[in-house]
């Protein structure tokens, strides 16, 4: 409530059906050329990843004698070193990528955001403590201990995890849940200090209540932006620890744990090396864009693009 | 100021020991912890096998084996042996601390001295041609993966462009010096160009970004409405009043950005095959080297939290303004 009112000051009144709130956001989202852009880039790539199936060469079938050749009309992006289209596999790639991507952040948004929510709500030592498990968190060279997790987690015989994209999305999420609590946090702060919350407590809202209906509603617009940067930090992360041999383990394709057999066969075949980086990096770019456009169409005071780090 | 920073150190203290806590629990439950590796070599029977347990203090309960583990690190800076190559890993950690910070260090400088116009001429002329230029090519450095852009510059500078004189490879694909070449300093700084380079555009990126956005909050600044009042010049206010102020919070700004330098430094030392730190880490993953892993990690956490309460200080004495209790 207290944001359509800011983005309707911004705009002059003429047809007030068009006024809604998400209108407003939507008009002010399709003037970031580059986010649209980006929307369609982002589209073909998750377009090609689901019609991976649809490729005429297997993802794992092991060719030798058709090893390393380079980008023809059958083998787009040329084969590797045991004769797979190396097409086939960044499609099957992306797959597995963008769903570590997706799947981490979901998972460290839920966890930020109740982090957050309780820590900025009820303040005190609720707050006090949260915020040093935070902070320790922040603190950690944390590309650094998720190979040492991963690694660790991957040798339990118990948890039988040794070839699973679970333990990637987990150790992701692990390390980066304090971004979006940090900002839920804020948010919190401020939101309950509002005539709104006081409101509702007035009429004997209970705390919950007032924390999943009134308040975190008005923190969507944050948590989304949040939310799809860090789906390209995901997705640069695990592609990172996959290319290190210690996230997606081979056969299994994604776009990071290509690159690393690609570095073998620089000089032999160097056209490996280019296109599955290439995915991630426009994949990566669009998703930045993305979520560049978002922030601008959800500040209701917004006039041209901005970019700012918000790490 | 002093009681301030007192509270900090004492608030590292616990936080550097859970973690040491937690740290050494999750490589003693990899199975066979230490020993993986020696458990799945048939070469080595059951009894040699209790006799490295035994020797490595494994029979031991937990709690008594992280005490020895902690006292030996507190009192002699002491480590542990690495399974591999049976040396300390002190040892190990320290001859590839300054190679790290050599990379780091010339990569930061490098950064900075760019990044620094960069973000001042942004922010004097927001969105005009300069600003959307470096805007976009900021997004763009801040999307590609740093392993890539590597592997992009070998792929350019060492199998794809030659040097016309020798015809050789134009830049080495990696390490510190030639192999049976002497070690000088031309060979070093040979050797320095795309490693360096890499993280160099990647911080760019990041920092010039920050400092615009740093260096616009402060134009903005009632100062500065008051030196350009007073009749200074344009360049004098942008580049005198406001840069001091703006450059300040870039203090803050790399002391909590070290975990991501770090990880920078992590993957452009195995690319490049640069023995420091990332490198020796990397390795050691590899051959499930856990002493080895270990000092790393707490190595790296101290120089985090440490940095962090000397940009405190920092930050307090470059800007008066700030003021700690």
């Amino acid at each position: 409530m207290t944001l359509s009112t800011g983005a309707q000051q911004g705009e002059t009144r003429r047809d007030p059906r068009i006024h809604s709130l998400t209108a407003l956001t939507w008009r002010r989202f399709v003037r970031h050329r580059m986010a649209v852009f980006s929307i369609g880039l982002l589209a073909l790539v998750l377009a090609s990843a689901l019609a991976a199936p649809l490729s005429r060469y297997s993802p794992t079938e092991q060719n030798p004698a058709n090893d390393l050749q380079p980008p023809t009309a059958e083998h787009w992006f040329g084969t590797d070193d045991l004769g797979r289209d190396v097409f086939t596999r960044a499609l099957y790639g992306g797959r597995i990528s963008l769903t570590v991507g997706l799947a981490a952040t979901l998972l460290s948004l839920l966890v930020g955001v109740a982090v957050g929510a309780l820590s900025g709500y009820f303040g005190g030592w609720i707050d006090n403590v949260l915020m040093r498990i935070t902070d320790a968190f922040l603190s950690l060279p944390s590309l650094f201990v998720l190979i040492l997790v991963s690694t660790v987690l991957r040798d339990l015989p118990a948890l039988n995890l040794r070839n699973s994209v679970v333990v990637v999305i987990l150790v992701i999420a692990l390390l980066s849940w304090m971004w979006p609590a940090r900002l839920v946090r804020g948010a919190f702060l401020s939101l309950r200090a509002h005539d709104f919350t006081l409101a509702a407590r007035s009429v004997g809202v209970g705390h919950a209540r007032i924390m999943a209906r009134h308040i975190l509603p008005n923190t969507v617009s944050l948590v989304i932006v949040q939310g799809t940067l860090s789906i390209a930090y995901a997705i640069i992360v695990e592609s990172g620890l996959s290319y290190l041999g210690f996230g997606i383990q081979p056969p299994t394709p994604s776009w990071g744990n290509l690159l690393s057999t690609a570095q073998v066969y620089a000089l032999r075949a160097p056209w490996l090396m280019i296109f599955p980086g290439l995915m991630i990096f426009l994949t990566t770019i669009s998703i930045n864009h993305i979520g560049d456009g978002l922030r601008d169409a959800f500040d209701p005071f917004s006039v041209r693009t901005t970019h700012t780090k918000d790490r | 100021m002093q009681r301030y920073l007192i509270r900090r150190v004492l608030q590292a203290i616990p936080l550097l020991l859970i973690l040491s806590v937690l740290l050494f629990l999750l490589v003693r439950i990899a199975p066979g912890g230490p020993l993986s590796q020696a458990e799945r070599n048939p070469n080595i029977t059951q009894e040699q096998l209790a006799l490295m347990r035994e020797r490595l203090g494994l029979n031991q309960p937990l709690p008594v084996q992280y005490v020895k583990w902690m006292r030996a690190l507190a009192l002699e800076g002491d480590l542990g042996k690495s399974i591999k190559s049976n040396r300390p890993v002190s040892e190990m950690i320290a001859e590839r601390i300054p190679n790290t910070l050599l990379l780091v260090g010339a990569a930061f400088v490098l950064t900075l001295i760019a990044a620094i116009p960069i973000g001042a001429m942004s922010a004097r002329r927001p969105y005009s041609w300069f600003d959307y230029t470096v805007t976009s090519l900021t997004f763009a450095g801040q999307s590609v993966p740093i392993y890539w852009l590597g592997l992009m510059f070998i792929l350019i500078f060492y199998v794809g462009l030659d040097n016309p004189l020798t015809g050789k490879p134009l830049l080495p694909a990696g390490g510190m010096y030639s192999i049976g070449g002497s070690r000088t300093l031309p060979d070093l700084l040979w050797h320095m160009i795309l490693p360096v380079g890499t993280l160099c555009l990647t911080w760019v990126a990041w920092y010039s970004r920050f400092f615009r956005a740093s260096m616009l909050e402060v134009l903005n600044a009632d100062y500065i409405r008051t030196a350009r009042a007073k009749g200074l010049s344009e360049g004098g206010v942008t580049y005198v009043h406001a840069l001091r102020n703006a450059v300040s919070p870039l203090v803050t700004m790399i002391a909590l950005d070290l975990p991501t330098i770090f990880a920078g430094a992590l993957f452009i030392e195995t690319i490049f095959s640069w023995p420091g730190m990332g490198r020796l880490f990397w390795e050691a993953a590899r051959g499930r080297d856990y002493p080895v892993l270990l000092g790393v990690i707490l190595i790296n956490a101290a120089l985090i939290v440490v940095a962090n309460i000397a940009a405190d200080v920092v930050y307090a004495a470059v800007d008066p303004r700030v003021r700690y209790e």
